[in-house]
């Protein structure tokens, strides 16, 4: 039976913290998002330069996040994928203009909350609070490897790695956007990538 | 608002000696600290390699998320490089606190930030390496001077022989 928004968000919450899918907050929170949205290959879930922020929740779908860097120049950051809730998070945490875009390479169905919006929860529901701290812990650690792995790794390896986990990953990206990621110069990366 | 109701919050001065290493530092959890003077180098283990990730020096915002003991699956320390001084808010206050709402949403930023500070590293890494080295260097001449040569090209993530330009570089213009 087709669930609804509300409880498809509330069990992707259960499945990352291991609590009950009927935990009220998770309930109250996938209640706030809209949609469903509707994106087809090639298209933009949010650009840079955009004033309103979203913390968006994929459904279903894939596509690439790439980050706006100090020089002007465009970093690949990640692959987005169905279950993963994704912003820009200069905007979420100041404000600010979004400074990164998300484009999607497949069909795909994502809801949203303004970034507005989840902060008012958030402020609102302590445990939903202490929750979403545990998660960014961890998270932190994620990226904790991810920064040793840019810096240290066999970068030929990690290609091979990355490749694996996003196939085609070089259609959806510029060679420039794959060198940052790996943080290496765009011939050196056309080496890697032979 | 906060200078107005100051007084009713619990801050704390932390001093850490030169030389001293922290693998978990549980005082400042559900605090703000911030360096008020000195420099903390934050270190990782992948594998057999030991790796800087980045440095805390005065005014920066101290998140000890990164060293949490629970989580802290890649051996992440801080070294005290220098004699340090830690200004700490106490943010967990009584609901009935007039600075409540406040201090809930500094825990929030702190959250989020301690997070985002790696990301911010890991932009940093999609920049050009040789001006991004020589700028780094030059603003952080103490620093750059009290590491190895090794560690300083791992922390870059640049090879010995590019420090070795990137060194004459910083310094020559300097």
């Amino acid at each position: 039976m087709p669930r609804s928004k509300t409880e498809v968000i509330a069990a992707r919450l259960a499945d990352m913290t291991g609590l009950p899918e009927k935990f009220p907050d998770f309930l109250s929170f996938g209640t706030l998002f809209e949609g469903p949205f509707h994106f087809t290959p090639g298209e933009q879930i949010w650009g840079s330069g955009q004033k309103d922020g979203y913390v968006w929740f994929i459904q279903a779908g894939y596509g690439f996040d790439k980050v706006n860097l100090e020089d002007g120049t465009t970093m690949l950051n990640g692959m987005i994928e169905p279950g993963l809730f994704v912003c820009d998070e200069k905007n979420l945490m100041w404000g600010k203009l979004t400074a990164s875009s998300a484009k999607m390479y497949t069909h795909t169905t994502a809801y949203r909350l303004s970034a507005k919006n989840w902060r008012d929860f958030v402020y609102s529901h302590p445990q939903f609070r202490s929750i979403l701290y545990r998660i960014n812990a961890h998270f932190l650690q994620m990226r904790k490897l991810r920064l040793i792995k840019l810096k240290h790794q066999d970068k030929k390896a990690y290609w091979e790695e990355t490749k694996a986990r996003f196939p085609g990953i070089e259609l959806y990206c510029t060679q420039t956007e794959i060198a940052s990621y790996f943080g290496v110069s765009k011939s050196t990366m056309h080496r890697i990538m032979k | 608002m906060l200078a107005n109701a100051s007084e009713e919050l619990v801050f704390e001065k932390i001093s850490l000696p030169q030389g001293a290493i922290k693998s978990k530092l549980p005082d400042l959890n559900n605090h703000i600290t911030l360096v008020l003077k000195g420099v903390i180098g934050v270190s990782h283990r992948l594998e057999t390699l030991l790796n800087w990730s980045h440095f805390y020096t005065t005014g920066d915002l101290l998140f000890n998320l990164e060293i949490h003991e629970e989580l802290n699956r890649m051996e992440t320390k801080w070294h005290v490089l220098e004699d340090t001084v830690l200004y700490s808010i106490n943010t967990n206050v009584p609901d009935e606190h007039p600075l409540k709402k406040l201090m809930v949403a500094f825990k929030l930023q702190r959250s989020l930030l301690c997070s985002y500070q790696y990301q911010h590293y890991i932009n940093n890494h999609g920049l050009d390496r040789h001006e991004y080295s020589v700028k780094w260097i030059r603003e952080h001449s103490k620093i750059a001077a009290a590491l190895p040569r090794q560690e300083l090209a791992n922390f870059l993530g640049i090879s010995n022989s590019s420090l070795k330009t990137f060194l004459k570089e910083a310094l020559t213009d300097a």
